[in-house]
């Protein structure tokens, strides 16, 4: 982790490449046909993005479908704000189903709506 | 460390006082400026010289002398001005450097680093003071904010004056028709205006209030901005009805000391009994409209120790109570003045209360969502405790109990009412520092 910033000149520098770290857990990882990706790219259980960049997390229809023990940015635990959009309150993707989550324009902008920060100025 | 002293809001708020100066925010201590609406337009102030000194200052780590307030709560945890400010720019405290990195407001923050405090986009947030135009006279407000204070003052000022300064003339800028119609029409030229907020006296019983309301309605400015404003809920007027259905949102914020009639005494010459009422009126509003309702509280030593059944009261009707000041003055009503036994009693009332409904601290910040009011009602009451558990001592609690007497003697003396009456528990304490009972 970066230590606290002494001035805005290192907030200026912060190089904002790999700064964010998506954590993902499923179940069925085993299923040969089970397929997550995230940005386009099969996903891994850690995976490090541009502070900046939108994330888009799909999921392709699988033989069992599965269920999501870990979604997660930096730390911070998404998955209760997306109970709505899973099929169950247990985190279940269904087999026959295509899934994909779409956070923009970057992280923090989306977290703030979702978790119903109040308007931004 | 910058995320200790950083705040977003000269980016997007400005404060405009009611003899018409503007201020840099709604919390800051500094003197008003010397700019005026009546010759300086919002946005010719938003680029003024004390707006790109703040700016400028902030950015460097430095921490303004005006921001005092923010920085003393934030030793206890509170959620004040800053954290709620640094929201609204989506910065968080515990994520500082990133959220300020991938703030929307970013660029704007590197644009008035480059330039000398400049701010390239117009503000959004607004704090209106309309005038002192009010009808109550609350022991801890000041002839600035109340006209029936300005009148009192001039009897107190005679009795006690090291206690209370002889009242100026407080005439607002809302009394000229035709500068409260360029107000509005300056209002219209802002993109994006987000959040209005008035402050009175009580803005109820200010004409002002209701012509500016109705000329946001006619211009289309209302469908777009959240309005607020508070009132101390002892009068109703059925105009606001329509204000809550035809702005985009109105937040109401009802000021309030106690639930018993305490309140009486703190907010002369209220009566509890009325003011429960009206906010039972207020409340029955909230049903399907954007209406959302904050009880602003900003406990002094008596009011503290009844803290336990105003968390009650709040719990009971689902009213967050939103406070971003701990009182500072006057100095004598300071939470901080009481005696250490009744401190100790204040605490285990309201950790009394805590356990009772097993509060938890949450890190919300936005107390203004409907859907956290219980969560945000515990964040308040932890606070207060953390506040009374921690605050230190003034050196000169002595002193400042012997002026209490005298400050509360001389508003008894006009009033004819008794602090003893409303606060029992203080009697002892009282005739201690010099309290006659008559």
């Amino acid at each position: 982790m970066r230590q606290d910033s002494q001035t805005f000149s290192d907030i200026m520098d912060i190089e904002t490449a790999d700064q964010l770290c998506v954590e993902l857990a499923v179940t069925t990882e085993d299923d040969p046909f089970y397929d997550i990706r995230i940005n386009g790219i099969k996903a891994q259980p850690k995976q490090y993005l541009d502070l900046m960049s939108e994330i888009r997390i799909d999921f392709k229809k699988s033989q069992r479908g599965l269920v999501m023990l870990k979604l997660s940015v930096n730390g911070r635990e998404i998955l209760p704000l997306l109970r709505h959009l899973l099929d169950c309150e247990d985190n279940c993707i269904e087999a026959a189903r295509a899934w994909h989550l779409s956070i923009s324009p970057n992280f923090h902008s989306w977290y703030h709506t979702v978790d119903s920060q109040g308007w931004i100025a | 460390m910058l995320k200790d002293s950083f705040c977003s809001s000269p980016w997007f708020h400005i404060r405009l006082r009611y003899d018409g100066s503007y201020k840099v925010c709604r919390w800051s201590r500094e003197e008003d400026t010397k700019y005026n609406i009546k010759d300086t337009s919002i946005l010719e102030f938003y680029n003024s010289e004390p707006m790109r000194e703040i700016r400028s200052e902030l950015l460097a780590g430095n921490r303004p002398k005006g921001c005092s307030a923010c920085y003393y709560q934030d030793q206890f945890g509170k959620i004040n001005g800053r954290k709620r400010q640094l929201l609204k720019s989506v910065i968080s405290t515990d994520d500082f450097d990133l959220s300020m990195r991938a703030s929307p407001h970013y660029k704007h923050f590197k644009h008035s680093w480059d330039n000398q405090g400049h701010a390239d986009h117009a503000p959004v947030d607004l704090q209106i003071d309309l005038g002192n135009i009010c009808n109550s006279g609350c022991v801890m407000c000041g002839p600035y904010s109340s006209s029936r204070l300005e009148r009192d003052y001039v009897s107190l000022n005679q009795y006690e004056p090291g206690l209370f300064e002889a009242p100026r003339s407080y005439r607002s800028w809302t009394r000229d028709p035709e500068l409260v119609n360029r107000f509005v029409d300056q209002l219209a030229e802002i993109p994006n205006l987000g959040y209005i907020h008035f402050l009175g006296g009580e803005t109820l019983y200010d004409p002002a209030f209701y012509a500016i309301c109705d000329r946001l309605l006619e211009t289309g400015i209302a469908k777009d901005a959240i309005i607020g404003t508070t009132t101390n809920a002892t009068i109703y007027d059925e105009r606001i009805e329509r204000y809550i259905r035809e702005f985009k949102e109105f937040h109401l914020g009802i000021s309030i000391e106690a639930v018993t009639d305490l309140n009486d005494y703190i907010r002369w010459p209220s009566k509890i009994n009325s003011v429960l009422e009206t906010i039972d009126r207020f409340c029955a509003l909230r049903e399907g409209t954007g209406l959302f309702i904050s009880l602003r509280i900003t406990p002094n030593l008596f009011t503290a120790y009844e803290l336990d059944k105003m968390i009650q009261f709040m719990l009971d009707r689902q009213i967050i109570a939103e406070s971003c000041n701990i009182l500072t003055t006057p100095s004598v009503l300071r939470m901080e003045i009481m005696p250490d036994n009744i401190r100790l009693e204040t605490i285990d009332r309201i950790r009394s209360v805590i356990d009772q409904h097993h509060m938890t601290a949450s890190d919300n910040i936005n107390v203004r969502n409907s859907a956290r009011i219980t969560e945000t009602i515990h964040t308040v009451a932890l606070e207060y405790l953390s506040f009374l558990e921690n605050y230190s001592v003034p050196e000169d609690r002595d002193q400042q109990a012997d002026q209490l007497v005298r400050f509360l003697k001389a508003f008894e003396r006009l009033r004819n009412n008794r602090i003893i009456d409303h606060a029992p528990r203080f009697a002892d304490f009282l005739r201690h520092h010099g309290y006659r009972d008559c």
